[in-house]
């Protein structure tokens, strides 16, 4: 059945497309901030646990400038745009928020730039390398049936 | 049309003299035609920092295709590197790029960014 989940009134374009963008983001992205930020540790054996506890925080795992439903970079933007296009379900973390695992998973990860997106605790890659395994097929192979929303 | 003629008469001496063989005092049918190619032309060299790291991408990966672009209008802040080697035969797309981003470690702490784009050569 189908549910009213927002109104714009007026033909305002430009906000029905950030609406429907965060309503899409909304339903697919989970965001696991609080988790992460409620057990700080400053010691870099800490570090690598909690890097690791993250990127295992869900099966797929975006690390992105920003949130789902405000992505603070081009790139990041895309990324969310081509998950919530294929109706993928994710967690992310906004590396912007934490400057502690902003340069820490850049190291942990050995990877330079945001965003990152990880499936099954695996590092995948960034944007132009989702948007090949997207045309390719390898990615909707990864991503397990549990995780295409209905 | 006078505009442009003008354009052309105000190329500074040292990018023609690098070019050699043009005489620049009034402009006779020749040298307007050359000027005019010089003018329009893009650059078909590599900024240095391009020709640095396709050297380097060059010497160490043996590619069978590469372009090193400087996305950031030659200010040398983000690049787009294609390359096309045997060498990425059978690695993930995460090694490939890795490969690539640790030959470039010290270009890369210049840099604001970097798109590495790899593939393999097709089969003959």
């Amino acid at each position: 059945k189908e549910k009213v989940v927002g109104r714009i009134n007026g033909v305002k374009i430009a906000e029905l497309v950030d609406e429907v963008n965060k309503k899409c983001a909304e339903a697919n992205g989970v965001s696991v901030q609080q988790a992460a930020s409620a057990s700080q540790s400053k010691l870099e054996q800490d570090l690598n646990t909690r890097l690791k506890d993250l990127i295992e925080s869900a099966p797929v795992m975006l690390f992105i400038k920003g949130t789902a439903a405000q992505p603070r970079c081009g790139f990041s933007k895309q990324i969310i745009g081509l998950m919530n296009e294929h109706n993928i379900k994710y967690g992310y973390f906004d590396i912007l928020k934490d400057e502690e695992v902003r340069q820490g998973l850049k190291e942990y990860s050995d990877w330079p730039t945001y965003p990152q997106l990880y499936i099954d605790g695996e590092l995948v890659g960034g944007l132009d390398i989702v948007k090949e395994m997207i045309s390719s097929g390898e990615l909707m192979d990864m991503v397990s049936k549990e995780s295409i929303a209905a | 049309m006078l505009s442009y003629f003008g354009r052309l008469l105000r190329i500074p001496q040292p990018c023609v003299a690098a070019a050699g063989r043009f005489v620049f005092d009034a402009p006779t049918a020749t040298n307007i035609v050359a000027r005019r190619l010089l003018s329009v032309t893009p650059s078909l060299r590599m900024t240095d920092g391009e020709q640095q790291i396709y050297n380097k991408l060059s010497q160490e990966l043996q590619p069978t295709k590469l372009t090193v672009s400087d996305a950031s209008g030659g200010c040398g802040s983000m690049y787009v590197v294609e390359i096309e080697a045997e060498c990425f035969r059978g690695l993930t797309r995460v090694k490939q790029t890795k490969m690539v981003n640790n030959l470039l470690k010290e270009e890369i702490k210049d840099m604001h960014g970097m798109r590495v784009l790899c593939s393999v050569p097709s089969e003959q």
